[in-house]
């Protein structure tokens, strides 16, 4: 049955293609060959899922004359972690991963999670817009919808009780001319079939009402009003400080280079720190995923990475928008037949207008440079929603990459081949949104494999405890603070109004962090529009004294150093 | 502290310090608020020389000129609030209301008027376009000179210098001084940024190379920074296809202009110039909200402390003492030539006497700056040489010129 699937598939590729072999592996599809083009790879990979007939799409098609960059990884090399036992190893600390240790930790689990960067959260995690999404883009049955749906009524709780701020403004989608008619029951039609909850459709009058700076030319609109916005990396480290509070472990800076597999069950797990023997193995490896899945023996899906670019502007920028995001229905697509929703305006919880994200398919799974026309195609795109979007407010600008498979729905199930893995892959957007269902459902499979009856820790306490960020707070709470600990009342970061007593707090909790950046993410020194120009300094000789290290010893992130030694040193010590 | 000021003084840099001297000598009692541990501003880490020579005619380090308008608060009425923070403003019938954050907890005070000495940012690599990875050792001048002069760390060993303005060209000296190679400074305009002086005594002096309508494009380095990419520009500053050229490095030093600090004054909506970036302004520095005064490089970017010095005194002395009911203004109108002039209005029921701050927008040779008051010639002056990073000082006193009615500056051949 199957065959007669690869031969027609092998067919419609040979039509445009040559050199392409299309084989099977059990009811996985199996693509190779060379290509000098790579979106035709990714063109491949996607056909080849579009036919619904295979369990799985592995391309294996290479890129001609590409070498893959290699995985980054720190200095880190040592024993340090070498013959760990743990019953859960939680491979990446992404929001996922760590959403997953945090579930984990509610009961009596030893688990560990092993992260290859100095932080979590480092790349699609922090390298997103955090929205939290309505699901009006998603296919109905797709495990992106299904996530999404269990995740959006638990998501205000959970950031209440891990003190990040969630901020539901709603989420709007413009029409400003031709198909404006039909959008009333279009997206009316779309919110019942994915019972998006409180939606409303928004006359000339009342969007324009709502958001005055919206182009003049906007016919109508439909605001869904479960659209939220969370700092996304602030929730991902949020998670992590609170399952480590709960007693599970985060080891930073260990990289997984390769498993021992024997009769389809994992016995350990190699790490650049040592060899780990966990009982169970969650691959919530983001980019990385299809690699995990193949040290496991059990890889059945292919990530393809797909490179998305933001601008942030300044807070005082003339684009304000009072929605958590908002943009224009392209009359070009249809809505539910593209892989990303097409970016925004968004309102970031530090209320600065966030642009974006683009979408291109890229072979190099961590190249997060940003290309100029990029950002000048966020701009062109969004400028139509927001005529007063100006590139001169721009603050700041990043890439980040979705971890997306060609099914171009998430991979959340128990290995295909091996027993003791368990899936948290192929996640893109909307896996902020999702992470909190996709972890009820990952700990389920492992308390499967584990073959347990799972026990509740009785310590468990899901709150965290946490300074919060002070400029918000009103004046009396601010003033408690500060009469507790005057640290409080010395602003070290003046764009954001960010105290030295909370850089100090930042660098004690239970996740410990050691770069300039780390803090930066933790508290917003260095966030606003002069980008840490006069508080880095001074962040710098916090961390030093806090840390009890010399100042040339505080990385900006990673192993890369701000300061390179003393004066009259000369450049042959560079 | 008190809980009311007549003046209160924002910035203790040198026009905050000029200006809460000068208000405390007319009789104000006035609040001087400094965020940081100590007085002085940005001098702290200007231990270059070529500070005061106008203001004490001597060449003064800029902690010695710093030193020297501290040592002139001595013996006045103005409490000194260090470590001190702004958080909120708002604007009364009677002035305005500062919450002030400091170790000993939110602090309100009220003032009649406010003198915004809040200084200058440097831009940064994001606001000039520089695209690529995110490594570390692309930092801004002002920061390279705080971690070398403040904490006699390197930053850099090898480095490339983007922007000719002046601490980039002074820092260019500085790194060169500790034993690090600078490789040179770029500069995407076809003139360069920074004083004369600075290229012979900075760059010239030391073999360090200027590269004209040449920029920085792309940065390189996952971690450190390990090359830039060079590109010729044209005149519209785009890059030349086909120009570009990689250079190994371990930082890339900003030095690409400054920008007005004025969020405090937002928050009480004073409106800014286009032009200066900083507060609209009238001879006695008041802003376009009564009460309010504005000075310094908040006000516009001065070459010299000198002239911030001088400003501060003239936003002090008015905000001590000017009592205008409704001001009447009229517009200093500016032709082409110009880039900018403060004050950009005068005010008629106040002192006539004006000190005009003006650069050009190109560099010109053998240009008449012609004022006309009421269409009609009233004074000429003739300029050798004008240069945009070069700022023109002149005083003149309109009050020798009856019924106002409009006033033009042209610089004409």
């Amino acid at each position: 049955m199957l065959e007669r699937e690869v031969a027609s598939l092998q067919k419609k590729i040979n039509e445009k293609y040559t050199g392409i072999t299309v084989s099977l592996k059990d009811d996985c599809v199996v693509l190779s060959g060379t290509l000098k083009d790579y979106d035709a790879i990714v063109e491949i990979g996607l056909l080849a899922a579009s036919t619904k007939h295979f369990y799985g799409v592995i391309n294996d098609i290479k890129l001609l004359g590409f070498k893959e960059t290699p995985m980054h990884v720190t200095k880190a090399k040592d024993q340090k972690y070498n013959g760990l036992h743990c019953d859960v190893l939680v491979i990446g600390g992404g929001i996922v991963g760590c959403a997953i240790l945090r579930e984990l930790s509610k009961y009596k689990i030893d688990a560990v999670l092993v992260e290859k960067e100095n932080d979590v959260a480092l790349q699609a995690s922090s390298r997103n817009d955090g929205c939290i999404h309505t699901g009006v883009d998603l296919h109905k049955g797709s495990k992106k919808l299904e996530y999404l749906q269990r995740s959006v009524p638990i998501y205000p709780e959970l950031a209440r009780d891990l003190g990040v701020e969630y901020n539901k403004c709603g989420q709007i989608i413009a029409f400003d001319k031709g198909v404006y008619k039909l959008a009333k029951p279009i997206f009316m039609g779309i919110a019942k079939r994915n019972k998006i909850q409180e939606v409303k459709f928004l006359n000339e009058e009342e969007i324009k009402k709502l958001e005055p700076n919206i182009n003049p030319d906007t016919q109508c609109g439909v605001l869904f009003g479960t659209g939220a916005v969370v700092c996304p990396y602030n929730m991902t480290i949020a998670l992590a400080e609170n399952a480590i509070s709960n007693g599970a472990k985060v080891l930073l800076e260990t990289a997984v280079l390769g498993m021992k597999v024997i009769n389809h069950k994992i016995e350990s797990v190699q790490t650049t720190r040592g060899t780990i023997y966990p009982k169970v193995v969650v691959n919530a490896a983001g980019v990385y995923a299809d690699v995990i899945a193949d040290y496991a023996e059990d890889r059945f899906f292919t990530i393809h990475p797909r490179k998305g670019t933001n601008s942030i502007l300044d807070k005082k920028a003339a684009c304000k928008l009072s929605s958590s995001s908002i943009a224009t229905l392209d009359i070009h697509s249809n809505v539910s037949g593209h892989h990303s929703k097409g970016g925004g305006v968004v309102l970031t919880v530090d209320k600065n207008p966030l642009i974006g994200p683009t979408a291109h398919e890229v072979p190099n799974r961590e190249d997060v440079s940003v290309e100029a026309k990029d950002i000048q195609e966020a701009f062109a795109k969004h400028i139509r929603t927001m005529p007063k979007l100006n590139g001169a407010d721009t603050i700041t600008y990043f890439s980040g990459i979705r971890a997306a498979t060609y099914e171009e729905d998430f991979v959340i199930q128990k290995g295909k081949w091996t027993s003791n893995i368990v899936h948290a892959a192929g996640i893109q957007s909307p896996g902020i949104t999702a992470a909190p269902a996709i972890a009820i459902d990952i700990v389920k499979y492992c308390a499967e494999e584990l073959n347990e009856i799972l026990m509740k820790n009785p310590t468990f306490d899901g709150k965290r405890h946490v300074v919060p960020p002070l400029a918000k707070l009103d004046p009396t709470s601010r003033n408690e603070y500060i009469k507790k600990n005057p640290d409080y009342g010395i602003i070290v970061c003046r764009c954001e109004e960010i105290s030295r007593g909370e850089i100090i707090e930042a660098l004690h909790r239970p996740l410990q962090v050691n770069t300039v950046d780390g803090i930066k993410r933790r508290v917003r020194a260095g966030m606003g529009r002069c980008q840490g120009g006069f508080c880095q300094p001074l962040v710098l000789q916090i961390m030093a004294q806090e840390l009890h290290l010399p100042l040339e010893k505080i990385n900006k992130k990673g192993d890369a150093n701000i300061l390179l030694g003393n004066i009259k040193e000369g450049e042959s010590h560079a | 502290m008190l809980n009311h000021y007549q003046v209160i003084v924002i910035g203790g840099g040198p026009a905050g310090l000029a200006a809460s001297c000068t208000s405390a000598k007319n009789g104000a009692t006035t609040l001087l608020i400094e965020r940081e541990a100590k007085l002085g501003g940005i001098l702290k880490q200007c231990i270059h020389d070529g500070f005061g020579v106008l203001r004490y005619q001597e060449k003064l380090s800029g902690p010695e000129y710093a030193e020297k308008e501290i040592e002139t608060l001595k013996g006045l009425n103005i409490t000194v609030s260090l470590l001190t923070f702004v958080t909120a403003i708002k604007k009364t019938k009677e002035g305005f209301i500062l919450n002030l954050v400091t170790k000993d907890g939110i602090q309100e005070v009220s003032g009649e008027r406010l003198v915004l000495a809040t200084g200058c940012r440097e831009r940064t690599s994001k606001q000039v376009s520089i695209y690529g990875t995110n490594p570390a050792g692309v930092l801004s001048a002002g920061t390279a000179q705080y971690y070398i002069n403040i904490l006699g760390k390197m930053p850099t060993r090898r480095c490339v210098i983007l922007g000719s303005g002046d601490i980039g060209m002074i820092m260019a000296r500085r790194i060169t001084l500790e034993g690090g190679k600078v490789l040179g400074v770029y500069e995407a305009k076809s003139t360069p940024s920074g004083l004369t002086r600075n290229i012979m005594q900075c760059l010239h002096d030391y073999d360090i190379p200027l590269y004209l309508s040449t920029t920085v494009t792309k940065v390189f380095g996952e971690e450190r920074l390990e090359a830039v990419e060079i590109s010729q520009v044209d005149e519209k500053m785009k890059p030349i296809p086909n120009t570009n050229k990689i250079i190994k490095c371990d930082a890339l030093i900003l030095s690409v202009g400054l920008i007005p600090e004025n969020e405090i004054a937002e928050k009480i909506q004073v409106p800014l110039s286009n032009l200066t970036k900083g507060p609209i302004v009238d001879q006695t520095l008041q802003t376009m909200v009564p009460g309010v005064y504005s000075c310094g490089n908040a006000l516009h970017v001065n070459d010299l402390a000198d002239y911030v010095s001088e400003s501060g005194e003239v936003a002090g002395l008015n905000a001590a003492t000017s009592r205008v009911g409704s001001p009447e203004y009229v517009d200093l109108v500016i032709d082409e030539h110009f880039s900018y002039i403060v004050p950009e209005k005068l005010e008629l029921k106040s002192p006539l006497k004006t000190i005009l701050y003006f650069r050009s927008r190109a560099e010109y040779t053998n240009k008449t700056l012609h004022i006309y008051v009421n269409d009609v010639e009233v004074m000429k002056r003739r300029y050798q040489k004008l240069k945009p990073p070069e700022m023109e000082r002149l005083v003149v006193d309109f009050s020798n010129y009856p019924n106002i009615k409009s006033i033009k500056l042209s610089l004409e051949d």
